[in-house]
């Protein structure tokens, strides 16, 4: 076995001494000299530490049935896990399953989803349907689900955990004569009746991009899919000869082969025209007229029309906050999931074991979302084909002799790994969870009776280097 | 009437300060081996501490050292917004202000305490902070506390002996 490597220390001679003092030999070889006491005294101190390991259940768990966790769901299936899907409405299809179309392929979205939906019960994955979460506990390899299935509970262990819980569309309230007037609809209202074959006697659709996007109510970004949507829309209500004016703040088309369709509609008529603050929208019972001050020139814009569209943004869905709480995984400024890193996770969160895919962790459209659904599909694969996890030894750890439960440790501690138990009758300490702990010692610097130490960086190891320095 | 007051002020000019920087393992520690990898130079003055995280060190640490001799120390971790371990460098910045004040209660100036954010591809902001802070120890002179604790360590020993 050798030498247990926890008991090992580098003096940083080379890249923190001799290079970066080349012109002063004689210093540098008295720095180098207190380098390696300083190591030799950290030496002395350091324990022999061993890794621990722990079993990994390969089942996989999906929250929500979307687009985006049926191709996940698939994906995984596929590489021979069992996965679950648990789908809080009565059947799977999320969003996507009212579309009537989605770009570019313009094939309905029912279609498409009932094809997914297929072939996810043929390589028999399970979608619990009218399904609540209830709570969510343990750790990476190792969760339990537990669920409120129509009334009935349901329980469950996992070894990961995808967060596919999407967004929902904005609801403009009373703005924008919504409500009020019926030929005032959001743009899934018109993917309805489009479906429905259900648009007559309209001479003129004005869409008004950005209703709930970009600094307006709701979403503080751009929701990203709903110009390519209207654009979507236009072209299918302009083929039916009908005027179609799309009210933007900026057109934004940037998925593959969207600039097509971009062009598309624009060659067919469709009016493209920038507009500055709230339009307003007058007429007697129903709609007959939209006013805009346009961006480009000094004046306002008035159109008659006969039906407007509001493009809605996305906004994160309303269980999201319960959600957060439940998994622990942190929510960003605009209330949607946080990924662990932007750049090097992002479709992971900080929870070890737990991932995230598609519109709630930020507005996309369904290629996007689907190419998230496919890389957390091979981040879930990559752990759990593993037949152990194994966990650095350098966590905290407390010395219950001084620790008077004050939870300051537990506090400061965002990994929640940290617990204040009961262990007799009156007594509490702090007890730490190997498994969540990352081993900063940050719960260190918060304990204000010096009872919890961090492996490998304990305080008399680092006294050491300090005498040693100075001795 | 004017008084001319000569001032003797002691000069630092030989006067080689010691400092800890206690860096953690995730970008200032790497940027200090950075450093080295880009030859970039900087004063022999710096003893690097490593640690997992800048939230890891205790005001007690800091305090340590300047107890042990120390003229100078610097706690050097990631920026906020890429920190290892999410909130471990924002804590850091929390228990820096802690241990500025006490630092201050014993006499320390609170020049001598610097935190700094220094991510691992920042070599040369790791030598221009070494370089900078050093310099600015130097013109401080000698810790306050140096000569007081020095003494006290002396009477234990010979108590001792």
């Amino acid at each position: 076995m050798g030498l247990n490597p926890y008991l090992f220390d580098i003096a940083n001679i080379r890249n923190q001494c001799s290079w970066v003092h080349q012109k002063e030999p004689e210093k540098a070889t008295e720095k180098a000299k207190e380098l390696v006491k300083m190591s030799v005294a950290r030496v002395r101190e350091l324990t022999p530490l061993f890794m621990k390991e722990i079993p990994v259940n390969r089942d996989v768990v999906i929250m929500g049935g979307g687009i985006t966790g049926l191709r996940c769901g698939i994906d995984l299936l596929m590489r021979g896990f069992k996965v679950r899907i648990i789908e809080k409405n009565d059947a799977a299809g999320g969003l996507v399953h009212d579309l009537s179309s989605i770009y570019p392929s313009f094939r309905p979205g029912k279609e498409v989803i009932d094809e997914l939906v297929e072939e996810f019960t043929k390589r028999n994955g399970e979608i619990i349907t009218s399904a609540e979460l209830v709570d969510v506990t343990g750790y990476v390899g190792n969760f339990e689900v537990k669920l409120n299935v129509k009334g009935s509970e349901r329980e469950f262990l996992v070894g990961a955990i995808v967060l596919a819980t999407g967004s929902q569309l904005y609801n403009p309230g009373e703005r924008f004569g919504y409500g009020r007037f019926p030929n005032v609809i959001t743009n899934m209202e018109l993917e309805k009746r489009i479906r429905a074959n259900d648009i007559k006697d309209v001479q003129s659709v004005v869409f008004v991009q950005c209703v709930g996007s970009r600094g307006d109510d709701g979403n503080p970004g751009c929701s990203r899919y709903c110009c390519q949507a209207a654009i979507k829309e236009a072209i299918h209500l302009r083929e039916q000869g009908i005027d179609v004016t799309i009210l933007n703040r900026g057109v934004r088309v940037y998925s593959k082969g969207a600039e097509r369709m971009y062009r598309k509609a624009r060659e067919l008529g469709v009016l493209f025209l920038p507009y500055e603050g709230e339009p307003e929208i007058t007429g007697t019972g129903r709609a007959e007229q939209i006013t805009v001050p346009s961006a480009d020139l000094d004046a306002e814009i008035s159109i008659p029309v006969d039906l407007i569209i509001l493009s809605v943004g996305m906004v994160p869905a309303e269980d999201s906050l319960r959600l957060s709480e439940l998994f622990k995984v942190p929510r960003g400024p605009d209330k949607f999931f946080l990924e662990r890193h932007s750049k090097f996770g992002p479709v992971e969160t900080t929870v070890e074991g737990v991932f995230l895919c598609g519109c709630c962790q930020f507005p996309q459209d369904i290629g996007d979302s689907i190419s998230q659904a496919s890389a957390v599909a091979s981040k879930v694969a990559a752990l759990l084909s593993r037949d152990k996890i194994t966990l650095a030894p350098i966590t905290s750890a407390v010395d219950e002799v001084y620790c008077r439960g004050c939870g300051r440790c537990a506090e400061v501690c965002e990994f929640h790994a940290i617990e204040i138990i009961e262990k007799e009758k009156g007594i509490y300490v702090a007890q730490v969870n190997e498994a969540l702990c990352k081993g900063c010692g940050t719960c260190v610097a918060a304990c204000p009776t010096g009872a919890i130490d961090l492996k490998h960086f304990m305080s008399e190891q680092i006294k050491a280097q300090l005498e040693a320095l100075f001795g | 009437m004017v008084r001319s007051k000569k001032t003797t002020k002691p000069s630092h000019k030989n006067f080689e300060p010691k400092i800890v920087a206690f860096c953690c393992n995730w970008c200032s520690y790497p940027a200090a081996d950075g450093a080295g990898v880009s030859r970039l130079q900087y004063p022999t003055n710096i003893r690097i501490v490593r640690v997992m995280c800048g939230g890891r060190v205790t005001p007690g640490f800091v305090l340590k050292a300047f107890e042990l001799g120390a003229d100078g120390v610097l706690v050097a971790t990631c920026h906020f917004e890429d920190c290892h371990y999410m909130f471990g460098a924002r804590r850091a910045a929390d228990v820096h202000k802690i241990t500025e004040k006490l630092a201050e209660m014993i006499g320390i100036e609170k020049e001598r305490l610097k935190l700094d954010w220094i991510s691992s591809a920042e070599a040369t902001k790791f030598a221009k902070v070494a370089t900078e802070f050093t310099e600015m120890v130097r013109k401080l002179g000698p810790s306050p506390i140096k000569k007081v604790a020095t003494n006290n360590r002396n009477k234990i020993r010979e108590g001792i002996e």
